[in-house]
C-alpha cells in the first residue's frame, strides 16, 4: 500500500469517514488500531518491531520523567535499543556485503522516521521540554501515526499528543485546509514528480549513453522531482492529519526560492533539519563555542544528515557538500536585485548536490558530473537524444512540453506565495484538481523518501 | 462549507465538459493529418490498405509503394496491434463508408497469442465517444479490463498530445506519409541483435483473437475486399525459433482453412513444408544485421529491401 497512492488515499478516506462516525470518546482507540492495521498491511513482518519500540520507549519515557537519579543513563538505555535497531537495519548491508540475504534484511517501513520521533520524545522529557505522555495509546498514536509513517514529516510529540488530550471533534476548517493540502500534494506528486521519474531514471541509470544536454536536463528534472515527490507526500500526509483533526507544522516552505544554503535548510525537510538542529547541532555546542567549533558542528550535523539518508559514500558526500556550502553562505541578507542571482546560484549548487544523492555510487556521481561538462554540444541530434527518453517514441516532445508547463504553473503559484505569504490563491486549486485528473500518472509509484 | 462547495461543483462540471469534448471531438484534429483513420475516412477510398502493428509501420516503405501504385496505398499501424483491434479498425472504416479493394493484414503472432488489450493509445485519439465505449465493452468482456483501463481510455489517454497539439501536430505529421513512417531508423549492433531475447509464446492462439481473425475475413468478404496475410521479417533468433515457427504454423493453418492467401518468409515456408497454391513466400536476409533495428523491427535498409520484395510479389 505504501507504493500505491490510490490505495493509500482510499485507506485514508475510509478511515477518516469511520473516524467521525464513531463516538468521539472512542476515536483515540480507533486511531490506535488503524495505525497498526495500516502498518501490518504495508509491512506485517515488522509490525511487532514498531510495537516493541513504542512500548520500550514509552516505559523509558515514563522512567525519565519520574526519576531524579540516573536520568542520563535511563535516557541512554531508552534510546539505545531503538537507535541500535535503526543502525542495524540501515547499516548491516554496508558493513556485511557478503550473503546479505541470509537474514532477509529489508528495511522496516518508516524506521528512520519513527526512531527519530521516539528519540525526540525521550530527549524532550529529559530536557524538561515536556512531561511524559502518560497515555500509552496517545504515545503509540504519535509514533505510529499512519500518514506520517512512510516518509514523515517527523512531527514533535506535542503536535499530536496535545490534540489527543482534547476531544477529537470534526473541525470544518481543518478538513477544508486538509483537502486542499492533499490536492496540492497530489499535483506535485502525480503530475510532476511521477511524470519525471522515468526520464530521470533512464538517464541516471546509464549516463554515458546520453549527451551532456540530457545529463543537465536529468539533473535539473531530478531537482524538481525530488522536491515535488517529497513535498507532495508531506502535504498529503499533513492533509490527512488535518482530516483527523491534527495540525502539524509544514515540512517544506518554498525551498528553491532560498538565497543561500542556510536559508535552503530552513525551508527543506523542516522537520528533519529542525530535529538535527535541536538534537545534534545544539547539544554539540551550536554556535556558542567559537567560530571554529561552530563550523565543525555544522559539518558533523550535515555528516549525520547524509548518514541518515543512506549508507553509500555518495550520501555522505551529499551531506558534506551541503555542510561545506553552509560554511560559506553568499550573503546573509541580499538586496532584492542580488536575491534573484543568489537564488539561481543556490538552486544550481543544490542541483549538483542532488546528483550525488541520486547516483547509485560516488563513482557514478563523479562520472555524471564530468560528463555534464565534457563534450558539451547542442545540435539536432543531441536535442533529439535528450528528449527521446521521455517516452521513446513520437510523443516524447509532448511529454516534455507538458511537464514544463506544469513546472511553470507550480513556479508561478509558489512565486506568488513567496511574495505574498498571507494571501490565498484559491484558483490554483482549480488548476491542480484539473491537472491531477487529466495528467496524474496514477498507478504503481513509490515515494522517493520512503527509502530512507 | 458553501464557499467550498461551489468551486468543487464548478470544477466537477468543468472536468465533465473537458472529458466530453476530448473524447468526442479529438478525431477532428486528425482529419487532415498524414496518418490514422480520420485522414483515411476523409479520403473516402483506398485500393491497398495495410492494417498491422509497428512491424508494418517500420517494415513497409510508403514511398516505394507509392512509386509503384501512386495514391493507392495507406498504412494503418498501431503498436502491438492485434486481430481484435484490427477487426475493430476495419469495421470502423467501413461504417464510415471507406471503400477498400485489398486488405493486407500483419501476421504478428505475439499479439494474437495474448488476450485483447489496448496496446496503443493513439487509437483512442482517432475515434469518438460511442466507438470508445464499444471498444471498452470489447476489452471489458473479452479480457476483463478493469477500472484502471477505463480511466486510461476515457480520461488520461493522449492528454499530453492534446495539450501540446499546435506544437506537436506539425512535427508528428512530418514523420508520416499516408500512415507510413518517413523516419530512417539505423540498424542495431550485431551483438545486441544476437543477444536479444525471444518473447515467450503460449502454445495456443488466444481464442478471442482467433475469433476476430475469422471476423476480419468475414467482414472483408461481405464488403468484397480481398484479404492477404503478410509475415514481416524477424531477426534470425526469432525467425528460426521453434515456438515462433509453431505459432506461425497455426496462423497459416487458419488462413488455409479460410482460403485466404498469405505471404510468408522462406524460413517459415521451409518449416511448414508446403504452402497453399494461392500463397507465396519471400527470401530475406534474416541474419543481415544491416536490415534490423531490433529483433522485431526493420531498419531503413531492411524496410526498403522488404518493401521491394513484397511489391514484386503482391503487385
Amino acid at each position: 500500500m505504501q507504493t500505491n497512492i490510490v490505495l493509500y488515499l482510499t485507506f485514508s478516506i475510509i478511515t477518516v469517514l469511520f473516524f467521525y462516525l464513531i463516538p468521539s470518546t472512542y476515536r483515540r482507540h480507533y486511531l490506535f488500531c488503524v495505525n497498526f492495521i495500516f502498518y501490518f498491511l504495508c509491512d506485517y513482518k515488522f509490525g511487532l518491531l514498531i510495537f516493541l519500540s513504542i512500548l520500550w520507549s514509552y516505559c523509558f519515557g515514563e522512567k525519565i520523567g519520574c526519576s531524579i537519579f540516573y536520568r542520563k543513563l535511563t535516557l541512554f538505555l531508552g534510546m539505545s535499543l531503538v537507535l541500535g535497531t535503526l543502525l542495524f537495519f540501515k547499516y548491516y548491508h554496508f558493513f556485511i556485503t557478503a550473503d546479505n540475504s541470509a537474514l532477509g534484511l529489508l528495511m522496516p517501513l518508516g524506521i528512520s522516521y519513527y526512531t527519530f520521533k521516539i528519540i525526540s520524545y525521550l530527549i524532550d522529557i529529559y530536557l524538561g521540554k515536556r512531561t511524559p505522555e502518560g497515555s500509552f495509546i496517545n504515545y503509540a498514536i504519535y509514533v505510529s501515526f499512519f500518514p506520517q509513517i512512510i516518509c514523515g514529516p517527523i512531527a514533535r510529540s506535542t503536535e499530536i499528543t496535545d490534540t489527543l488530550k482534547n476531544d477529537l471533534h470534526f473541525n470544518r476548517q481543518l478538513v477544508q485546509s486538509g483537502t486542499l493540502l492533499i490536492l496540492s500534494g497530489l499535483f506535485k506528486k502525480l503530475v510532476i514528480a511521477d511524470r519525471l521519474s522515468v526520464y530521470v531514471g533512464s538517464i541516471f541509470s546509464n549516463p554515458t549513453a546520453y549527451p551532456s544536454l540530457a545529463l543537465w536536463m536529468a539533473a535539473f528534472f531530478y531537482t524538481i522531482q525530488i522536491y515535488c515527490d517529497f513535498a507532495g507526500y508531506s502535504e498529503i500526509a499533513l492533509g490527512i492529519g488535518n482530516l483527523f483533526g491534527f495540525e502539524c507544522k509544514i515540512n517544506f516552505n518554498l525551498p528553491y526560492f532560498s538565497y543561500n544554503i542556510n536559508d535552503f535548510w530552513k525551508r527543506w525537510h523542516i522537520s528533519l533539519s529542525s530535529w538535527l538542529r535541536d538534537y545534534i547541532y545544539i547539544p554539540l555546542g551550536g554556535n556558542r563555542k567559537g567560530i571554529l567549533r561552530k563550523k565543525i558542528n555544522i559539518l558533523i550535523t550535515f555528516f549525520i544528515s547524509g548518514l541518515w539518508h543512506g549508507t553509500g559514500i555518495n550520501y555522505i558526500c551529499w551531506g558534506m557538500w551541503h555542510g561545506i556550502l553552509s560554511l560559506f553562505p553568499f550573503s546573509k541578507a541580499p538586496t532584492k536585485k542580488q536575491q534573484f542571482f543568489h537564488t539561481i546560484a543556490t538552486f544550481i549548487f543544490v542541483m549538483f548536490g542532488w546528483v550525488f544523492f541520486r547516483a547509485s555510487s560516488i563513482q557514478d556521481a563523479i562520472t555524471f558530473i564530468i560528463r555534464m561538462f565534457y563534450g558539451w554540444t547542442i545540435n539536432i541530434n543531441s536535442i533529439v537524444a535528450s528528449v527521446m527518453p521521455f517516452t521513446g517514441d513520437y510523443s516524447c516532445l509532448a511529454h516534455l512540453i507538458t511537464v514544463c508547463i506544469f513546472i511553470l504553473i507550480l513556479l508561478i503559484c509558489e512565486w506568488k506565495e513567496y511574495l505574498h505569504p498571507a494571501k490565498k490563491y484559491p484558483s490554483k486549486y482549480f488548476i491542480y484538481a484539473v491537472a491531477v485528473l487529466f495528467f496524474g500518472a496514477i498507478g504503481q509509484s513509490s515515494f522517493l523518501y520512503a527509502n530512507f | 462549507m458553501n464557499k467550498f462547495k461551489k468551486p468543487v461543483i464548478i470544477t466537477f462540471f468543468f472536468c465533465i465538459l473537458i472529458l466530453l469534448i476530448k473524447n468526442q471531438f479529438s478525431p477532428l484534429l486528425l482529419a487532415h493529418s498524414s496518418y490514422g483513420m480520420p485522414a483515411l475516412i476523409r479520403q473516402g477510398k483506398i485500393e491497398n490498405l495495410y492494417i498491422g502493428s509497428s512491424m508494418f509501420r517500420q517494415g513497409l516503405d510508403i514511398k516505394i509503394l507509392e512509386n509503384i501504385m501512386p495514391d493507392k496505398n495507406y498504412i494503418l499501424a498501431y503498436n502491438g496491434n492485434q486481430p481484435a483491434l484490427e477487426y475493430y479498425q476495419l469495421d470502423y472504416l467501413l461504417k464510415n463508408n471507406v471503400k477498400i479493394d485489398h486488405l493486407y493484414i500483419d501476421m504478428y503472432v505475439y499479439s494474437a497469442w495474448e488476450a485483447p488489450e489496448l496496446s496503443d493509445e493513439k487509437l483512442l485519439l482517432e475515434i469518438g465517444l460511442k466507438e470508445k465505449w464499444d471498444l471498452w465493452n470489447l476489452l471489458h468482456n473479452e479480457s476483463q479490463a478493469d477500472f484502471e483501463h477505463f480511466f486510461r481510455m476515457f480520461i488520461s489517454s493522449n492528454n499530453e498530445l492534446l495539450l501540446t497539439w499546435p506544437l506537436n501536430s506539425p512535427l508528428i505529421n512530418s514523420q508520416f506519409y499516408k500512415g507510413g513512417a518517413l523516419t530512417t531508423p539505423s540498424n542495431a549492433k550485431a551483438d545486441v541483435l544476437a543477444h536479444s531475447s525471444v518473447p515467450v509464446i503460449e502454445s495456443n492462439m488466444n481464442e478471442v483473437q482467433e475469433y476476430y481473425i475469422h471476423q476480419i475475413i468475414q467482414l472483408a468478404q461481405n464488403h468484397n475486399i480481398s484479404v492477404t496475410f503478410i509475415e514481416t521479417p524477424k531477426y534470425a533468433v526469432i525467425a528460426s525459433n521453434d515456438s515462433y515457427l509453431s505459432a506461425m504454423k497455426k496462423y497459416v493453418q487458419l488462413a488455409d482453412q479460410e482460403k485466404v492467401p498469405y505471404l510468408i518468409s522462406e524460413n517459415t515456408a521451409h518449416f511448414l513444408g508446403n504452402i497453399s497454391s494461392a500463397s507465396d513466400y519471400y527470401a530475406f536476409g534474416h541474419e543481415n544485421t544491416d536490415y534490423f533495428m531490433d529483433s522485431m523491427h526493420l531498419s531503413y535498409n531492411g524496410r526498403v529491401a522488404f518493401t521491394e520484395i513484397i511489391s514484386s510479389k503482391l503487385f
